[in-house]
């Protein structure tokens, strides 16, 4: 990668630079540094508890770095709000999906479109028609995006009560109401049998393809992951440790140890910790 | 006992429950629909009422306003805006930390504002302020609980409404879909604080007195009772609680050892609520409605 371009470059959507942060004593995340272009799904893959979902926290604003800066094509937003973050066009979803629970699934997608209604409360309290186009607009890109995910007939039922992998297709069709430039993506193929997953990666494609975003996905499921991303960056440790090709990946000598050490050294610690960490 | 005796025995008794039932809708957009709790809910319907009184009495007549109706209508915007900016200047700072500050700060409110009103004496001091022109009525009430009922139902449509549920339900969700929690969390607390400050100029204009006691503790207590026993995230319950609030003590209006143990019912009641129907009870009752009437009536 050269490291000399500017700024605002804007061949990359996304630019990562230098993240760091520290909890405590435990340094999480050192020195992260990962772009993501336009039309592009890029992975983000590594043990249990190396910090992907960290770096996640940092770059949506859930968490500010202690070092290093995040850009959204010439727009900075290291250390933002987080509801400043999304508004400029970075959406997520969740490892420990993240539904609003009293919400129905069409509901749980309107309520992503609650900041573009700004200011127009009043006038839909009383129906003007001053708002009722716009309205009538954003319904319907609600109902395209669950149409997108698969959810049409689900519409009008409660989001928490949905099958695992449908929460997860939610989530994506929540996130992308948002108009995001950027889909991040943790761990979206978790919980999910191999023909969910296969329809799952067609749905990641067509978000890059059709809708022309840049997609960053932290995923388990190797096959999952070699077959869709152009370029995985790998973490261990809050280290990245290596970044490439799928093929590159899969034959760097630091990769394969790095996932032997923790299948070795944690064979019961890692089952105990993915089992806190993300089935919640 | 006639018709028209039973008319004129319950008209108090009406107004009571349809006051009560304006400041349980107000505290059901706080506690269920933002899920935060307000301890000292009857301090905001206070200061909504004796800001509408001090209007009618006081600035109305330099004004030279006479007309009765306009003069209702100017007291209920009146009593919302003064509420509107005590709730706005009691949650500000508390939201703007972290944690739960918000219920202390409004009892230590209600606390503050009880006795700086036994301290004014343009208002009546502990005696009260009487002498308030007789300006609403049984049908100004109702009309009025009807018009925030059917507000607050549209209103969980709008943006605001959205953000605000987004907000209660998932607070890191909805910042990462662009929802600003803060402004989610203040709207709701000073739109409910409004809905009281409604009630509050509603009551003085229809018994022409009010208290300091009014903005008591034990008061803020029985709103927060009516919306938990009707259900918190419904607004037909809300109105079911204060119902059941009103009706009670009327009830036992002849049986004084009843009537002073009430507290200890209610307290029965929430058990039971909470035991057998967490939803409260208006979800109870659509349980034995047919699927129909549900889909209408809706939960939510
Ligand atoms: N808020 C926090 N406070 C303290 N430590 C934290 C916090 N968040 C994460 N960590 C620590 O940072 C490290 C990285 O966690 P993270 O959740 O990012 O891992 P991960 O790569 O997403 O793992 P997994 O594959 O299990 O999801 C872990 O050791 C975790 O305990
Ligand atoms: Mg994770």
């Amino acid at each position: 990668m050269n490291s000399t371009s500017n700024h605002g470059s804007s061949e990359f959507l996304l630019k990562v630079e230098n993240l760091t942060i520290r909890f405590g004593g435990l340094v999480a995340v050192q020195n992260f540094s990962l772009r993501v272009p336009a039309r592009q799904i890029v992975g983000l893959i590594g043990p249990n508890g190396a910090g992907k979902t960290t770096v996640f926290n940092l770059m949506t604003g859930v968490y500010k770095p202690n070092q290093g800066t995040v850009y959204l094509q010439e727009t900075e937003l290291t250390g933002r709000g987080a509801h400043v973050i999304a508004r400029s066009g970075v959406a997520r979803t969740f490892q420990n999906i993240r539904l609003f629970a009293g919400l129905t699934v069409l509901e749980n997608v309107i309520a992503a479109a609650s900041w573009q209604r700004r200011g127009q409360s009043v006038a839909s309290l009383f129906a003007l028609p001053a708002v009722a186009l716009k309205e009538k607009k954003l319904l319907e890109s609600a109902r395209k995006l669950l149409e997108f995910v698969g959810l049409s007939s689900y519409e009008n039922w409660e989001a928490t009560s949905l099958p695992y992998g449908l929460q997860r297709k939610l989530e994506i069709a929540r996130a992308m109401m948002t108009n995001p430039k950027v889909l991040l993506l943790d761990e979206p193929a978790a919980g999910m049998n191999p023909t969910e997953k296969d329809e799952l990666a067609k749905l990641v494609r067509s978000i890059c393809d059709v809708h022309g975003l840049g997609v960053l996905l932290i995923e388990h499921d190797m096959k999952f992951v070699m077959n869709l991303c152009a370029n995985i960056t790998v973490l261990d440790h809050g280290e990245v440790i290596a970044v490439g090709s799928p093929l590159e990946i899969q034959k760097n000598p630091k990769v394969i140890e790095a996932y032997l050490g923790a299948e070795e050294t944690t064979g019961e610690g890692t089952a105990a910790a993915s089992g806190q960490g993300s089935h919640s | 006992m006639t018709v028209q005796e039973f008319l004129q025995y319950s008209i108090l008794p009406l107004i009571f429950f349809g006051i009560t039932a304006i400041q349980a809708l107000g505290l059901q957009l706080i506690l269920g629909g933002a899920g935060l709790l307000s301890l000292g809910h009857a301090a905001f319907y206070a200061v909504g009422g004796y800001s509408a009184a001090a209007f009618t009495v006081y600035a109305a007549p330099a004004l030279g306003l006479t007309d009765p109706t306009l003069l209702m209508l100017l007291s209920l915007v009146v009593g919302a805006l003064s509420a509107l900016a005590a709730g706005f200047l009691v949650a500000v700072p508390c939201l703007r930390l972290q944690g739960d500050y918000l219920a202390m700060a409004t009892l230590g409110f209600a606390e503050i504002l009880g006795t700086a009103l036994k301290n004014i004496d343009a208002v009546g001091g502990t005696r009260g302020f009487g002498n308030i022109p007789k300006l609403s009525s049984l049908p100004w009430v109702f009309v009025t609980l009807a018009l925030v009922w059917w507000a607050l139902a549209r209103f969980r449509r709008t943006g605001l409404g959205m953000a605000i549920q987004a907000t209660r339900d998932d607070e890191i969700a909805a910042r990462s879909l662009g929802i600003s929690t803060y402004s989610a969390k203040l709207s709701a607390f000073v739109i409910g604080s409004a809905i009281a400050g409604i009630a509050g100029a509603l009551y003085v204009h229809a018994v022409q007195f009010i208290s300091p006691d009014e903005a008591d503790f034990s008061r803020s207590v029985i709103i927060v009772l009516a919306v938990v026993i009707g259900g918190m995230t419904s607004l037909s319950g809300s109105v079911l609680g204060a119902l059941i609030l009103v009706v009670v003590p009327e009830a036992l209006r002849h049986n004084d050892t009843l009537r002073e143990q009430r507290m200890i019912y209610f307290a029965l009641i929430v058990i039971f609520v909470m035991l057998f129907s967490p939803k409260g009870l208006q979800s109870l009752f659509m349980r034995f409605m047919p699927k129909a009437a549900q889909q209408r009536g809706g939960t939510r």
